[in-house]
């Protein structure tokens, strides 16, 4: 009887969780699927009345037609949508490698090695944690400016590095902090820090390491405030900047939500991915 | 194969003395036990050994050869780490392999090498398991194997059997004992468990603060501590302790205090009046007897463990202290009774209380 | 190569380059605040001393942005928190064949903030919004604007934890892992019901992560302003326009760059106070007893 009620209510709290999930992004993503006088219905449409991918052509340029026969024209942003789409890609990509490559062997260093002026050179690094980006844009943009790197990607790769650097040292300290004492073994083994590092460290941190890479890109991918003000309306225009247009420029809900549900694909596949390695990152302690 | 001298070592962490003014001689085949409790320093001497920590000052010398700043694999040293620690993510047999990997040797000599070790600690079937996938005494054999590959100068063993359960670690003791005296390599061994370090040192080395508070046979450590810290760490049931001062009664120097007095031995014969002394009596040479007397203390009965072939009593002495005598198996006896004891006084030892060192003879 | 070395070599370069990008444009940022720069008939500069940082005190739009940035994060970091909890006990009791639910459960983590600010701004307008599809199903013809001047800052610290709640849900699961199930046995033997086992057992070991999420959740949200800017662009009104938004509207809108460099440092002297705060209030304490 007692097992029977908490079934129930492990049910019923299951649902809830499930809809506060959802149905905000359903809300919007919903738009992708409908024509404009459907989303301008009043009462709102709960479900799209005839669901259609005619926006998913639109935002790419394309004319779509319905099946009643009507054409709906190809968005004038696609080029943005398009270039942004290409620019996110090689910037997340970009910024993941380079983050990676230097957090991995700083975070280490952080964690496991005993020298002089430790606190003072971690707080150097993490105080730029912060530092809120509203209040650094316009310094930023000056410096840009003198340097010729508005609207370029560099540029835009470099100011996101100032962000996902500190952030996923802070998170990759913790983690090489739990690993086993293994650089002693190594040493009676006869084998360079270097070696140690690059042979040793790296395979055996190997699950917490992507889990910084997968941060990394979450963090270019999603970065908005710096794109709109550096790069919006450039050849270096990213995703979230590009789809901006939809929202303020020429306001189009279908697209804002079509370019919005592309743009959450690649973060869903990874946090599906993630959720097993973060699983697998804090509770299998490799010895203990 | 090396004799190990260790000569005025000192290891300071900032304000903490971990080691100091340590002079130790370890002989060639000789297997040491460091036995002490947590932070006594000998893990950080340990690690000097292995060449992990630089000493703060002193020096290190194995055979005729000064090794202070050499690395570890310079040393050729073997070192077990606590719970027999392994590279995780490289299966038993790449473990091995790893202790070869700068040897220079041939492909064929290192896969050979690595099954006579695998064989001599009987894991040459466990060799493409994970350490994930091993038990803890499979672990344990693993990392010995890993250590006798490299056929070093000696090993090292950092209370390997720590994590592992009573009846494994019984086993595994007298393996650890046997491989070294088959290779007849010199070994030293850390370790808090002094029943550990009683059944596998050739010698035991008791530290305590960072300094060495005696070292001896096994035998010498149990029947001579030096120091009451040594009286009381080492045996079990562990050693009963009476606080008194000596005073000479009939011309002969007596142990006295509030409820009991004991003429001490005849080796003590010409010991002078003195206070605050403590004597020693360990559980195996008390003897309960039913009345008062001469060299008798008043007891009231705690508790009887019973360990199948003998009996432990736990009583109390009048000053509220634990006294415990091992007893025959039958002996029964009921919480709260008031009981006696006595012992012989040749069983006996004397040392001042405030420096805690043996009284001379 | 001792430890030292390797750490600088690697570190050097980082604290080089952070050194470049970041303390060159906060320090040129220190100097604009002590400037009046102005744009019309070419750009110029005067010293003025602390006038920004006065002008910056003496404005009531800075008092009102404070209060509703603070107002913001306070109610963020409750609902993340309420919402957190909530989600990590009903991961951890999902089981066997309903453990992919974990999956789409933490989905609203991968969303970035300007994403969610869309999703939040469509969701809570009258015209199209959730609230008045919902009464519209029970015959009823009013709008429910869910972003509207008395409750926009709450709807906004709602739709922040919607986005945050399920990261910190996660690290939750993970100290609940590592509770030893000997305590769940014990409070069974001690027949203590299921809300006192959830008080005296399984939240005990989750107060370091609460601390920790606490500082996170406080900074993002003090910093936020995507997030703000997609979904209300302060509104309506300035109902919601908190210190960054302000700051956005001054210093983009306004042009006063000296003006919004001033407050800049004081956004940032409020985000260093309240972790300092939070960890020498609460976070030593938890440090101890971890």
């Amino acid at each position: 009887m007692r097992e029977k009620r908490w079934t129930i209510w492990m049910t019923l709290s299951v649902i809830v969780a499930l809809l506060w999930t959802l149905v905000p992004m359903y809300w919007t993503l919903k738009y992708a699927f409908e024509t404009h006088s459907e989303i301008a219905a009043f009462p709102p449409l709960i479900f799209p009345p005839n669901p259609q991918v005619a926006a998913f052509f639109n935002i790419f340029g394309h004319d779509y037609t319905l099946a009643s026969g009507q054409v709906v024209k190809g968005s004038g942003q696609a080029q943005q949508i398009m270039l942004g789409l290409r620019n996110s890609l090689i910037v997340a990509i970009v910024v993941t490698i380079i983050t990676t490559l230097v957090v991995v062997p700083l975070s280490y260093v952080y964690a496991r090695l005993e020298f002089r002026f430790k606190t003072a050179l971690l707080m150097a690094v993490l105080l730029s944690v912060s530092l809120p980006p509203v209040s650094t844009l316009i310094p930023f943009y000056s410096l840009y400016v003198q340097l010729d790197l508005v609207g370029t990607l560099t540029g835009l790769i470099i100011i996101t590095l100032t962000i996902t650097i500190p952030i996923v040292t802070w998170m990759l300290i913790g983690f090489f902090r739990n690993l086993p004492p293994i650089e002693n073994l190594a040493r009676i083994d006869g084998f360079s820090k270097a070696y140690t590092f690059i042979r040793i460290i790296v395979p055996m941190a190997w699950s917490g390491i992507l889990v910084a890479a997968v941060i990394a890109f979450l963090f270019s991918w999603n970065e908005y405030v710096y794109a709109q003000v550096l790069v919006t309306g450039s050849r270096a225009v990213t995703l979230p900047a590009a789809m901006s247009g939809f929202l303020f420029q020429v306001p189009n809900p279908e697209h804002l939500a079509a370019s919005l549900t592309i743009s959450l694909l690649p973060p869903f596949f990874i946090a599906f991915f993630l959720q097993r390695h973060i699983v697998e990152m804090n509770l299998s302690d490799p010895v203990r | 194969m090396a004799r190990i001298e260790l000569i005025n070592l000192e290891k300071v962490f900032g304000e903490q003395h971990a080691v100091r003014a340590l002079d130790l001689e370890i002989a060639d085949g000789e297997l040491l036990v460091l036995l002490g409790p947590s932070g006594c320093g000998k893990s950080t001497t340990m690690n000097m050994i292995a060449g992990l920590l630089p000493p703060t000052s002193g020096s290190i010398v194995f055979g005729d050869r000064e090794v202070t700043d050499e690395s570890p694999y310079q040393r050729n040293v073997a070192m077990v780490f606590q719970s027999s620690l392994l590279y995780p993510h490289l299966t038993a047999r790449q473990n091995i392999q790893m202790s070869l990997k700068r040897s220079g040797l041939s492909k064929s000599d290192v896969s050979q090498r690595v099954t006579e070790a695998a064989t001599t600690v009987d894991v040459a079937h466990l060799l493409d398991k994970m350490p994930g996938q091993l038990s803890g005494g499979e672990r344990q054999r693993v990392a010995t194997a890993k250590a006798i590959v490299r056929q070093p100068a000696c090993f090292l063993l950092d209370e390997p059997l720590a994590a592992l359960d009573a009846a494994l670690r019984m086993t595994l003791r007298s393996e650890l004992v046997n491989l070294q005296k088959r290779l007849n390599t010199t070994m030293v061994f850390v370790t808090h468990d002094q029943v550990e370090a009683m059944t596998m040192g050739d010698r035991i080395g008791v530290m305590r603060n960072g300094g060495l508070e005696q070292i001896g046979t096994p035998n010498d450590i149990y029947n001579n501590p030096e120091s009451l810290f040594v009286a009381g760490f080492v045996g079990s049931p562990p050693m009963n302790f009476f606080a008194g001062d000596i005073e000479t009664v009939d011309g002969q120097p007596t142990f006295v205090n509030a409820f009991a007095r004991f003429r001490l031995a005849d080796a003590y014969g010409q010991l002078a009046p003195r206070s605050g002394v403590t004597l020693t009596v360990r559980p195996q040479f008390m003897r309960i007897v039913s009345e008062a007397g001469e060299g008798t203390v008043p007891l009231t009965v705690y508790a009887i463990e019973h360990l199948g072939n003998e009996s432990v009593l736990i009583a109390d002495a009048p000053d509220g202290s634990k006294v415990r005598a091992v007893v025959a198996a039958g002996f029964e006896a009921k919480i709260g009774q008031a009981l006696h004891a006595s012992f012989d006084p040749s069983n006996a030892g004397l040392f001042d209380t405030k420096t805690e060192r043996r009284v001379a003879q | 190569m001792s430890n030292l070395q390797f750490a600088l070599l690697v570190t050097v370069p980082v604290l080089c380059f952070l050194v470049i990008v970041v303390a060159y444009p906060l320090g040129y940022a220190l100097w604009v605040s002590f400037h009046e720069v102005s744009f019309f008939g070419g750009y110029s500069t005067e010293w003025v001393g602390l006038d920004n940082y006065v002008a910056v005190l003496e404005d009531g739009d800075f008092w009102r942005s404070a209060l509703l940035s603070v107002r913001f994060t306070v109610e963020s970091v409750i609902f993340t928190m309420l919402i957190g909890l909530g989600l990590a006990l009903i991961l951890r009791d999902l089981r066997g064949r309903w453990v992919w639910l974990r999956a789409i459960l933490i989905l609203p983590w991968a969303v970035s903030p300007y994403g969610t600010g869309i999703l939040f701004a469509f969701l809570g307008r009258g015209q199209s919004g959730i609230g008045t599809a919902f009464i519209s199903l029970f015959g009823s013809e009013e709008t429910i604007n869910l972003i509207a001047a008395n409750i926009v800052v709450e709807y906004l610290a709602l739709g922040n934890a919607w986005n945050l709640a399920p990261l910190l849900a996660f690290f939750l699961l993970a100290s609940m892992m590592t509770t030893p199930s000997r305590l769940y046995d014990l409070a069974a033997i001690d027949q203590i019901n299921r809300f006192e086992v959830f008080l005296h057992v399984t939240l005990p070991p989750l107060r370091f992560t609460f601390f920790v999420f606490t500082c996170i959740i406080t900074v993002l949200s003090l910093k936020q302003f995507d997030y703000i800017f997609t979904e209300t662009q302060g509104g309506p009104g300035n109902a919601s326009s908190v210190l960054t938004y302000q700051l956005y509207k001054i210093s983009f809108v306004n042009l006063e760059l000296g003006l919004g460099a001033a407050m800049s440092f004081y956004l940032l002297f409020l985000i260093l106070a309240v972790t300092l705060g939070l960890y020498f209030f609460w976070g030593r304490r938890e440090a101890r007893n971890a």
